[in-house]
């Protein structure tokens, strides 16, 4: 047929390379579908939106005028601010999630293989970051441990004033070192708590009775036989921490700031921030990030994929629970008293602190009044726009992401092993990229020419959903892990096509998995402060930017009063959900 | 043996081998197609490591209109994995499937059917019920998604459900319901199209064994009455022998002897059929001939066997087994030493009462055979019996179970 080709002209070449199209061997015989096109497009749109702006930023910095340059790098490495910054974050980091991870593992093992076991603090401890998010949690904890003006430093004097020790500060100063350290545990906890708690229900029991039976007791069983069936977990939970972790921003701008602390995404953000920007060290670090990050990412991968094959099924039978006797109740209190530390208390806080006209630690529990809160959202307010487009955007974001997440869920499993891993690259990818990256490379490639987004709302839609597509895809993944291979493939036997299994049999089954997953993602998009911090500005003010804004700029009353709206919207929406869509056909739902 | 559609032909010439016994007495099926026609069907895994795993191994099979054939074969076996291409869920490797003379796979032209497009109806393992449609809607959904009109629907729907004996249970949920009654709706779901193709994935393997033996009956008689082609995968011999017009013996992703239920039973191409498919008395030896009869030296001693039951692939002079099933070996009383060929004198071992027959474990010099016995002379433990293996119940196969290849006509 080639020996032709210079023969034909016009029409009839383009007839034949028709033909040639048509005969290629991907399409000979294959129907396609609506659905699986519209799957590869998402799919497709997906990658474009990870892709692009990381390689337009990179182009920036490494080629600036055409040219490969290395002047950016050579900034980095001379600023002098580097080596504390890194010493800094590195010692947060890895102490904190040090500490994190040994009182998930307890607060696992209690409530899986103990009888401190307590149904409602296993389903709560996992929300926990959900219903209070990570800037109203450390602005909470400011105005609870302040050195002077902290509440529970108030208590806490009067109560050793009564054994006669006197002091004007302290004892608890939450702006320091410790304090840092403290709250990103607090909120680093249930990364470990959800690995790890899966993790320790998986094991077989019969493995832990083996072990009692042959003499050894519990602890000595938990040590010995529990604790390295799951060294998988415990190093996939150590590392989603650190991932979870580095990208983290909120914790860094507010209590580090006033404790001399600075952590590498504050500084990222400030790069980009100060007059004039300097976008490309800001990149450069960026791509620091991302390359440890994705390298701890694949690590993580290579462990948790070998995890599948090391856990074995089965149901924990009540035998394997441990009885801990009186220990029972400080194994519950401490599980309480940090479920306390991560909503109750830095909400009281919040409240207290919003009431008042400014924060004081004398409370005039007579003056309190609702003023800040209608100041904030008087009519025309900054505030109030930027909430309205928070929750827009919270919604739409969410409803769009899940919606995405699922379809293409549904498609990777409709196909092999191949497309499977192409599609968890896609969606998962993003994980390994730090928000701040993310926000950097999209101001880079999409706020200017030719896109000109910068200021719009699109561009804030566009960055969510990128950034929070990893969680959408878990939710939605392990959403359809719950409905059985058989239960699509009877509907495409009844010659259903793709659109219609998806629409009639998919969907419904994992709506559960699905309302959830929107619960999570509603809550992260609404409350962001990381791209937000970059992408947000006069012109699209959204909650995190105006957090922030009210922060540098107003009272704390004026903070308090957003962070205690923040919190209750989160709170409201993820209570709301999870009472809503409790599965009803025995399929169940987890926020994952 | 079976009606066969004219021939239609693929539009490629397929090789086409039977991939039946060689005294099966099956009919060469080169020329026509069934409703259901499978042609040098291979499907590979590849495992972690590499390593290819041919789950389906070149298998060719033919289906007529309204006959069942059963799959039957041990877990493991490629049966399903074979279902499963011919429904579109799996893609095979290579070959061709034809359903209702159209070509649905085809490896070397590049034909991929999607499974919606094929109109076939199958029943799954797990009833695969969808737990967020009533009855009704579950039985309906075939209809709607073959865009049959609403008006006709409904009429359908009731038809179905009554026929399965269900038309109570309409408004239900799946999980209201018991096993055997979510069966049901499993079936009137795959029989409200009036398919002419339905595919059977072990459907009675999950009820009790009482349900399932109703259910069996129930099956057997919807088919005989509606007519459709099914193939029905099992690893239970007897509901295959109930069910099945035909049975296709499998064994490591290969087609090893298809047959009427008779054939497979009485002449089994392999010791492997005739182990899985019943049970059988073993007596291996070397096959000799002394004057015009065939004999089998064995153990026991010289077992004289009719030559029409000797293996085409049993050569003489060399090793074989002869076999013989438990209910052919005859018992009588023992009257001094046996005379006629093929008789022993043997100690009863072992006892089992049960019910419609007493199997004997009967030690004949150093075999023991196990014997059925439906004549109720109930002899005991210890006692000296005469036991008769008559020649034309003794068949003689190669020792070996030899590759299809070698075993196809």
């Amino acid at each position: 047929m080639t020996s032709y080709l210079p023969k034909m002209r016009g029409l009839g070449q383009l007839e034949l390379l028709g033909e040639r199209w048509r005969r290629a061997a991907f399409w000979r015989g294959r129907h396609i579908s609506v659905f699986s096109v519209i799957a590869t497009l998402l799919g497709a749109l997906l990658a474009a939106l990870v892709v692009y702006p990381l390689v337009v930023m990179c182009v920036r910095v490494f080629a600036p005028d055409g040219e490969l340059s290395l002047s950016a790098f050579r900034q980095v490495a001379n600023d002098p601010a580097m080596p504390t910054i890194l010493r800094d974050t590195t010692i947060v980091l890895g102490t904190s999630t040090l500490l994190a991870l040994a009182i998930g593992l307890l607060f696992a093992w209690c409530n899986e293989r103990s009888d401190a076991r307590m149904g409602w603090a296993s389903r709560v401890l996992p929300l926990t970051p959900l219903l209070l998010p990570p800037i109203a949690l450390s602005v909470g904890w400011l105005f609870l441990a302040d050195e002077r003006a902290g509440y529970l430093n108030v208590v806490l004097r009067r109560l050793m004033k009564m054994v006669g020790i006197e002091r004007e500060t302290g004892p608890i100063n939450i702006t320091s070192w410790w304090g840092m350290i403290f709250v990103y545990t607090l909120w680093l906890v249930p990364f470990a708590y959800l690995i790890l708690s899966a993790a320790l229900r998986n094991i077989d029991p019969a493995l832990e009775e083996a072990s009692r039976i042959n003499g050894a007791g519990p602890i000595q069983t938990a040590l010995k036989v529990s604790l390295p069936a799951i060294r998988p977990a415990i190093v996939s939970a150590t590392l989603s921490m650190l991932v979870s972790g580095i990208a983290v921003f909120s914790i860094g701008r507010t209590i580090g700031v006033n404790a001399r602390v600075r952590v590498l995404s504050v500084h990222i953000v400030s790069l980009v921030q100060s007059y004039p920007s300097q976008l490309d060290e800001a990149v450069v670090l960026g791509l620091l990030v991302l390359v440890v990050v994705g390298t701890l990412w694949l690590a993580q991968r290579r462990v948790s994929t070998r995890a599948r094959h090391a856990t074995i099924g089965g149901k924990a039978s009540s035998h394997s629970i441990v009885a801990l006797g009186p220990w029972r109740w400080v194994a519950r209190s401490a599980m309480i008293v940090y479920l306390a530390a991560t909503s109750v208390l830095p909400i009281l806080g919040l409240v207290l602190v919003a009431l008042q006209p400014f924060w004081t630690p004398r409370v005039d529990w007579r003056g309190l009044s609702f003023e800040n809160f209608g100041r904030l959202l008087g009519s025309g307010s900054f505030a109030r726009s930027a909430l309205k487009t928070s929750l827009t955007l919270g919604v739409t974001g969410a409803t769009a992401g899940m919606i995405v997440a699922a379809i293409i869920a549904v498609y990777a499993r409709q196909g092999g092993a191949r497309r499977a891993v192409v599609v968890d690259a896609i969606t998962k990818a993003p994980g390994a990229i730090s928000h701040v990256v993310v926000g950097v490379a999209f101001i880079v490639a999409l706020a200017g020419a030719p896109f000109n987004l910068h200021g719009t709302v699109l561009i804030l839609f566009l960055a969510y959903l990128v950034i929070y597509m990893p969680q959408a895809a878990i939710a939605a993944g392990s959403a359809s892990d719950q409905v059985g291979r058989d239960l699509y493939e009877a509907s495409v036997i009844c010659g259903a096509k793709m659109g219609r299994t998806f629409g009639r049999i998919a969907l419904p089954l994992m709506l559960p998995g699905l309302a959830a997953g929107w619960a999570l993602l509603f809550v992260v998009m609404a409350g962001d402060l990381t791209a937000s911090a970059l992408l947000a500005g006069t012109k699209n003010p959204v909650v995190g930017f105006v957090f922030l804004d009210i922060y540098e700029n107003g009272t704390y009353s004026m903070v308090a009063a957003m962070g205690t709206i923040m919190g209750l919207i989160s709170t409201l929406v993820v209570a709301i959900v999870m009472a809503v869509a409790r599965p009803r056909f025995g399929v169940g739902g987890v926020l994952g | 043996m079976t009606a066969m559609i004219p021939g239609k032909t693929s539009a490629e010439p397929v090789q086409a081998r039977a991939s039946v016994a060689p005294h099966s007495g099956a009919t060469d099926t080169t020329d026509t197609v069934g409703e259901i026609s499978v042609r040098g069907l291979k499907k590979t895994f590849v495992r972690a490591g590499g390593l290819h795993v041919a789950a389906v191994d070149d298998v060719s099979l033919d289906v007529a209109p309204g006959e069942v054939v059963v799959l039957l074969g041990p877990s493991g076996c490629g049966k399903t994995t074979l279902l499963r291409c011919i429904a579109g869920l799996e893609t095979p490797t290579s070959g061709t499937v034809q359903i209702s003379g159209r070509v649905v796979y085809s490896g070397e032209s590049n034909v991929r059917v999607p499974p919606e497009q094929r109109r076939v109806s199958m029943m799954f393992q797990s009833y695969a019920l969808w737990p967020h449609m009533t009855v009704s809607e579950n039985v309906a959904y075939p209809l709607k998604a073959q865009r049959i009109p609403r008006a006709e629907r409904g009429a359908m729907v009731s038809r179905a459900l009554e026929r399965v004996g269900i038309a109570e249970l309409a408004d239900q949920y799946p999980n209201q319901l018991s096993g055997g009654q979510q069966q049901r709706v499993a079936l009137a779901r795959c029989l409200v199209v009036r398919p002419s193709v339905v595919l059977f994935d072990e459907p009675l393997s999950n009820v009790d064994a009482k349900v399932r033996e109703q259910l069996r009956l129930e099956l057997i008689e919807m088919q005989r009455e509606l007519q459709y082609s099914a193939i029905y995968v099992t690893h239970d011999q007897e509901e295959a022998m109930q069910i099945a017009h035909r049975i296709a013996v499998m064994k490591a992703g290969r087609v090893v002897q298809i047959g009427t239920c008779e054939e497979i039973y009485t002449t089994p191409a392999t010791r492997y059929v005739a182990n899985f498919v019943g049970s059988v008395n073993e007596l291996p030896g070397i096959l000799s001939k002394v004057g015009s009869t065939s004999v089998v030296r064995a153990a026991i001693g010289q077992v004289q066997v009719a030559s029409e039951r000797i293996s085409r692939h049993a050569k003489s002079s060399e090793s074989v087994v002869a076999y013989i099933r438990p209910e052919d070996v005859r018992l009588t009383e023992d009257t001094g030493n046996p005379t006629n060929v093929n008789e022993w004198v043997g100690t009863v071992s072992t006892v089992m009462f049960l019910g419609a027959h007493t199997e004997y474990v009967v030690a004949v010099g150093g075999c023991r055979l196990r014997v059925w016995d439906g004549s109720r002379r109930n002899w005991k433990e210890g006692s000296r019996v005469r036991v008769t293996l008559p020649p034309e119940s003794v068949g003689v196969l190669p020792p070996e179970d030899l590759p299809v290849e070698e075993s196809a006509a």
